[in-house]
């Protein structure tokens, strides 16, 4: 201290040997590095420690279990390190230690404490032994549903399902319980395929739930219900259901074998799984009807068709379809069969209408004016005088708003979805016309369009429709009627050549040979008429009606 | 080719498939609409008025004929005016209460029609289209020129045209039919073409056979025909009368009773009414309205005599009773002396008509064909002699008349 | 899979209205002109004798098919007159198919062409109609079946449009019944090859077919019957309202009598044009079978597996050719050469060959 106490700047580490900032900030560094290094070393290790493990374990499998619980608690842990959700409960079942693991959130614990804990602590001297699982199962454990199971690729899904796992000190097996409960939506109304006067009920996503309800329908012992787990990852349960005696003999292997050769990682929606099913994958048309209605299935069902119901999904597929299947809605059936036939047979003349009509507009408007009589070609020569554009311009601005409509009306909230009907009508109808921009004809020719779509039963298929209208326009604009005739032919030609499971799309529409089926086709008759399945599905058993056993 | 790209190259493919895709949309974007045209981009035609050029010349305010309705053309003469009557699109006000016009005529001379129709495109800002053309009014003094045949070769040959286009002959100007307007407001020609419609309850006017179509058949058959007649005096056109022609020259006319002769004969009018001097007092007249009508027109030939048998079947009402004394309606004798009367008025009319016909050397009720078709093997030996045969053929008429009702208050 | 295989052949009943439907076509439009020049107001006895004559020239072919079932008559023509022959008489069956299709192309064509779109090359036209033929040929034969079966409905909505003709009948204009010119009736037959067309496509489409308990002459009798009657009535109703002398001097008088049809008060104005849409299924069926015929005929004689590989060869000389007779001259030319060849064919070389099978029969008998 025999400096004088001057006022120099000096840094802090030419007094304190280690507090140099620099260095510091280095050795940061490199302890950065070191922690990196080390996360690196620890994953190869557990990738090594996997390895290892697999060595041990059988083809694909993880690891094997062994006979010490705390090894096992160990290997379950590493498989699924970083699962919070995943609760590991520790006991003691007699002398041994126990330990139940499960998924809180898809496990009814108060199950498991009854069924598993109770019984095996409450129960059991503290010396007792165990030599193998069976013993166990077989005398303490109450729950409903249990298996044992020995590969650990197994063990981890059923963890993973909602089914806990129980793991005894030296038994090498591990018990897995079923006590999945998880929260799920009730049974409600169909959201899209909502009928006046049929049954309301409809799927939800549960497959448990969805089977119950076709099972209820009928209790027919040759239904047939074939569950596999599709999707690598996701292992999501699918369920064929058929009716064995009466579907094709053939259909059901073909379908299955489609099924089990399916090789994605995920399956999350019904459409996932149709996409597999089809074999023409740029058709716009649908192959497998989705429905959400039981008492479609069943009925399909019983005409010899199969249903594959999947879970999380409320859309349930059936195949083979056709088109007459798109255009039937179970309003046919609860009706009056007079009412019914003339409901039906202004569907298919929606169909045409939902396809041709701007084009047939277009073409008459630009090509062929004659066909008009003399007052109605004036007054629309009139309205068309006033407005800017080609024909076929302002066909495809409505036709374009229509269905930016159609899609703003999907996505809104329900609260606006009011005010979004009266916007939609004021811009599309008046305003439109009054600003001169199309004339009052062709609204009036795109709203029957647009009804036209609306009214198709299927969702789906409306949409299809809407594909072939814009070529149909194009065609009509390049060659009138001409060329609506011949866009009408080549799609005649396009139906006729889609094929499902080697079933014509079009079903029994205008094929002679199965002219008994045209009493369910374009008209619904009565069903003292209806004595016989369709004959195009090939059933095997072709009574309905009466009839022997 | 197909087979020499390589599967593996997917630059080649993608290329291949974009330029396919951008060939076929050009083709879209380019061609096509050859034929496309809007509505409002053609010029509705509703009547065609054929005139007479010189006529119209003369009549025409100035001195010469308007240089717009006129072209230079190296063969061909100035022969015929063509005027066309034009609808209008856009809605004109009304001013002061006067109904707004909805037409307006364009004109052009010269011969063959299509030069004229094509050159008239100079006059129009839009496409003349002819698929809606109501009416064909040719004027007298044009048919006189040439015939008729010259007239309305285009209209036959145009594929455009329809079959059952009115066609009537004025012996005054044509195109001032085309200038009319009519008061109901709706386009001239709309309303030349309604007035025909009523033929089948006005028995002064022939209808059933007389528009273009049966025209151009009989034409092609070298058979007599009969066009409408319509007269145009101060702004009022009225229809009535026959025009008739034979080898496509006019003949003359038939008069609103000739006419009445004419539908008896064909029995084509659903609607009709006879007026007859009431038997018991000859000074008042008594109306019969026929509703019902069955002619039969039957060749016969006995040794070496041609007739024709007409036989008419009329079943009708009492429609108007003028007497000044009330009859008693359930007298049956009286009623049935009625009927004779109408009786003897209709085959009187038949019997004046075929007299005129045969003195005219015009045969409409085409007894031609019905000689053929009935006696085939007679017709072979006297078809050369027919034009000297035809005006000696006697015509016996029987007519059967019922009085079905009498009205609803006597 | 005993189901699936049961649906591939056709009943007799589909092969009747196969024939049918593909002998209707837009050819008997500008045939309709010189035939009834030819048989004046008799035309309706023309197209009954037409229907007999042609029907036994289908009934032949019927009976020359089933006396070598599985067989197309690619295959079994060479072992009834050898291997060169066979080859003429397989390539002249070709030109009578490719003479179908070139006469159905050019009078679809010309029609739309005159009535609808008047502006637009016919080029266009017949390669649209063309592109359209041959989607539908490249398909197999269950989607072409099921093809006919639909646009077969076009027939009866073609009809209902032409009887509105009715409306104009008179029955003087198809007076005198008594025929004066029984030559003339019997050239009015010549021309009726126009109007039923495509039967050819039997000797072909015959193995398809399951032989069942009705027998294929019944059903493609029955559709002659009826394809016979529509033209006899047809005949009747057209001389009746329009004449014969107006017939002979309209280039296509079928759709001159529609145009003389007006009904006031519809909606329905121009009716030619409807009944022109209503003629297109007919000749697309008629061309599609015949190119159809074609090329399974090649692919079965020449052992091909796919008939799609016959459909390009051919297409440019269709093309070309349509293109080429639309001359009047040309046209007319190409007119008499259809009809001889057709007549040849269906009247000469199949007698000749079921001549040859008999007597073949007779001498395997012997032995």
């Amino acid at each position: 201290m025999d400096k004088p106490l001057g006022f120099r700047f000096h840094k802090l580490s030419a007094v304190q040997a280690n507090s140099s900032i620099s260095e510091t900030c280095h050795r940061l560094a490199l302890l950065q590095k070191q922690v990196q290094q080390s996360k690196e070393i620890e994953a190869a290790i557990s990738v090594a420690v996997k390895d290892l493990r697999k060595a041990m374990a059988p083809d694909g499998q993880p690891f094997i279990f062994t006979n010490n619980i705390e090894m096992n608690e160990q290997l379950v842990r590493s498989a699924l390190s970083r699962c919070d959700d995943i609760k590991y409960r520790s006991f003691r079942a007699g002398k041994a230690k126990a330990l139940l693991v499960y998924l809180s959130g898809l496990t009814d614990t108060s199950k498991l404490e009854k069924t598993v804990i109770e019984c095996l602590t409450g129960k059991l001297e503290s010396n007792e032994t165990f030599g193998d699982m069976n013993e166990i199962t077989d005398l303490l454990i109450t729950a409903a549903n249990v298996t044992v199971v020995e590969k650990p690729t197994e063990v981890i899904t059923n963890i993973l399902k909602g089914n806990s796992l129980l793991l005894i000190d030296g038994i090498s097996d591990a018990l897995s319980i079923d006590a999945a409960k998880y929260e799920k939506r009730q049974i409600s109304k169909s959201e899209n395929e909502d009928v006046s006067k049929g049954p309301h009920d409809a799927f939800n996503e549960t497959l448990s739930d969805n089977l119950a309800l076709v099972r209820r329908r009928t209790k027919d012992p040759d239904l047939k219900v074939e569950i596999f787990e599709i999707g690598s990852r996701t292992q999501t349960p699918v369920a064929l259901l058929y009716v064995d005696d009466i579907v094709k003999p053939g259909l059901v292997d073909e379908i299955r074998n489609q099924l089990l050769s399916i090789d994605i990682d995920k399956v999350i929606i019904a459409a996932n799984i149709e996409e597999f099913l089809s074999n023409r994958i740029w058709n716009p048309f649908p192959q497998a009807l989705a429905t959400e209605r039981p008492d479609k299935i069943v009925a399909g069902l019983y005409e010899g068709r199969i249903s594959i119901i999947i879970d999380n999904s409320p859309s349930a597929l059936m195949l083979p379809v056709s088109l007459q299947d798109f255009m039937q809605s179970v309003d046919d059936y609860t009706e009056r069969p007079a009412v019914a036939s003339l409901t039906r047979f202004s569907r298919y003349v929606s169909l045409f209408i939902a396809v041709f009509l701007p084009a047939i507009y277009v073409s008459i408007v630009s090509y062929h004016p004659g066909m008009l009589p003399a007052g109605l070609a004036f007054s629309i020569a009139e309205l068309r005088a006033k407005t800017p554009f080609p024909s076929l311009l302002e066909a495809f601005l409505m036709e374009g708003l229509l269905e930016i409509f159609q899609e703003a009306i999907v996505r809104l909230p329900q609260k606006l979805a009011a005010a979004a009907g009266v916007v939609g009508a004021l811009v599309i109808g008046t305003t439109v016309v009054e600003a001169a921009l199309v004339n009052a004809l062709l609204v009036v020719v795109i709203a029957l369009t647009g009804l036209s779509t609306f009214s198709m039963p299927s969702y789906t298929f409306g949409m299809a429709l809407r594909f072939f209208r814009i070529p149909a326009l194009l065609a009509s604009s390049v060659l009138g009627l001409y060329g609506v005739a011949i866009f009408a032919i080549v799609m005649i030609v396009f139906l006729c050549s889609l094929r499902t499971y080697d079933e014509s799309y079009l079903g029994d529409l205008f094929d002679i040979t199965l002219i008994a089926d045209w009493k369910d086709g374009v008209v619904r008759l009565p069903a003292k008429f209806l004595t016989s399945r369709p004959k195009r599905l090939g059933p095997k058993d072709r009574t309905r009606l009466g009839g022997e056993d | 080719m197909l087979s020499r790209i390589n599967k593996g190259n997917v630059t080649a493919r993608v290329w291949r498939i974009a330029a396919a895709a951008i060939g076929i949309c050009a083709c879209l974007l380019t061609t096509g609409c050859w034929d496309a045209k809007e509505m409002q981009d053609r010029n509705f035609i509703l009547v065609a008025a054929i005139d007479d050029a010189d006529i119209v010349k003369k009549s025409e305010s100035e001195k010469q004929i308007a240089q717009t309705q006129t072209f230079v053309q190296k063969q061909g003469t100035k022969e015929y005016m063509l005027s066309l009557q034009v609808l209008k699109l856009a809605k004109t006000e009304s001013k002061g209460g006067v109904q707004a016009e909805k037409t307006f005529v364009i004109s052009n001379t010269g011969k063959p029609m299509f030069e004229m129709v094509r050159d008239m495109l100079g006059q129009s800002s839009k496409s003349l289209y002819f698929e809606q053309l109501d009416a064909i009014v040719i004027s007298e003094a044009a048919v006189k020129k040439n015939g008729l045949r010259p007239i309305i070769d285009f209209f036959r040959r145009d594929p455009e045209m329809r079959s059952r286009t009115k066609i009537f002959i004025t012996p005054g100007e044509a195109k001032a039919i085309a200038k009319y307007s009519p008061p109901t407001g709706e386009p001239g020609g709309v309303y030349l073409n309604g007035l025909v419609r009523n033929h089948k309850k006005n028995i002064h006017v022939g209808g059933a056979r007389t528009d273009f179509g049966y025209i151009i058949q009989a034409m092609d058959n070298d058979a007599d025909y009969a066009i409408l007649r319509l007269d145009y005096v101060d702004n009022v056109p009225k229809l009535g009368g026959l025009a008739l022609f034979k080898h496509d020259i006019l003949m003359g006319y038939a008069d609103e009773y000739l006419t009445r002769g004419v539908k008896f004969t064909y029995g084509t009018e659903k609607s009709a009414v006879i007026a007859i001097k009431c038997p018991e007092h000859p000074e008042q007249e008594i109306v019969y309205e026929l509703f019902q009508h069955d002619t039969k027109l039957i060749p016969h030939i006995e040794g070496d005599a041609i007739y024709f048998t007409l036989d008419i079947t009329m079943q009708g009402n009492i429609g108007e009773i003028d007497c000044t004394v009330k009859h008693d309606m359930h007298d049956f004798s009286f009623l049935h002396s009625i009927e004779q009367a109408v009786a003897q008025e209709v085959s009187q009319n038949a019997q004046d008509t075929w007299k005129f016909q045969q003195q005219l050397g015009v045969d409409i009720p085409n007894t031609k064909a019905r000689f053929k078709g009935r006696h085939p093997f007679e017709w072979k030996k006297i078809k050369d002699r027919w034009e000297e045969i035809y005006p000696t053929i006697p015509l016996i008429t029987s007519v059967n008349v019922n009085i079905r009702g009498i009205g609803e208050h006597d | 899979m005993a189901n699936l295989e049961a649906k591939g052949k056709m009943s007799a009943w589909q092969l009747g209205i196969v024939i049918t439907s593909g002998l209707l076509t837009a050819r008997l439009l500008t045939a309709t002109s010189p035939f009834v020049s030819c048989a004046q107001q008799l035309a309706w006895l023309s197209s009954a004798l037409a229907g007999v004559l042609f029907y036994l020239a289908a009934y032949l072919m019927i009976r020359l098919g089933q006396q070598f079932p599985e067989e197309t008559i690619g295959e079994y023509i060479p072992s009834l007159v050898g291997r060169k022959f066979g080859a003429i008489i397989f390539l002249v069956f070709i030109i009578v198919l490719l003479v179908n299709i070139i006469n159905c192309a050019a009078a679809l064509t010309t029609l739309v062409s005159i009535f609808l779109l008047d502006r637009t090359p016919q080029e266009f036209l017949v390669i649209v109609l063309l592109v359209a033929v041959v989607y539908g040929t490249v398909q197999d034969w269950r989607t072409i079946l099921r093809v006919i079966q639909i646009l077969f409905f076009g027939l009866p909505m073609l009809y209902i449009f032409y009887s509105l003709i009715w409306l104009n009948f008179d029955p003087l204009n198809l007076l005198p019944l008594w025929p004066d010119n029984f030559i003339g009736i019997l050239q009015g037959v010549a021309y009726h090859t126009n109007y039923y067309t495509g039967y050819e496509s039997l000797l072909v489409l015959l193995p398809l077919a399951n032989r069942g308990k009705v027998s294929f002459t019944r059903t493609v009798g029955w559709g002659f019957l009826v394809i016979t009657l529509i033209y006899v009535f047809g005949a009747i109703v057209l001389v009746g309202s329009i004449t014969a002398k107006t017939i002979a001097s309209v280039e296509q008088p079928v759709i001159y009598g529609m145009k003389s049809v007006e009904l006031p008060g519809t909606f329905i104005e121009r009716l030619e044009n409807y009944m022109i849409m209503f003629f297109i299924p007919g000749t697309y069926i008629s061309m599609v079978l015949s190119y159809f015929a074609i090329a399974e005929g090649c692919r079965k004689s020449l052992k091909y597996k796919d008939h799609r590989t016959f459909i390009p060869v051919f297409l440019p000389l269709i093309f070309w050719v349509s293109v080429f007779i639309y001359d009047p001259q040309r046209y007319h030319v190409f007119q008499n050469f259809s009809m001889f060849i057709a007549f040849f064919f269906s009247f000469v070389i199949i007698p000749l060959l079921l001549f040859l099978v008999w007597r073949k029969k007779g001498r395997d008998q012997q032995c």
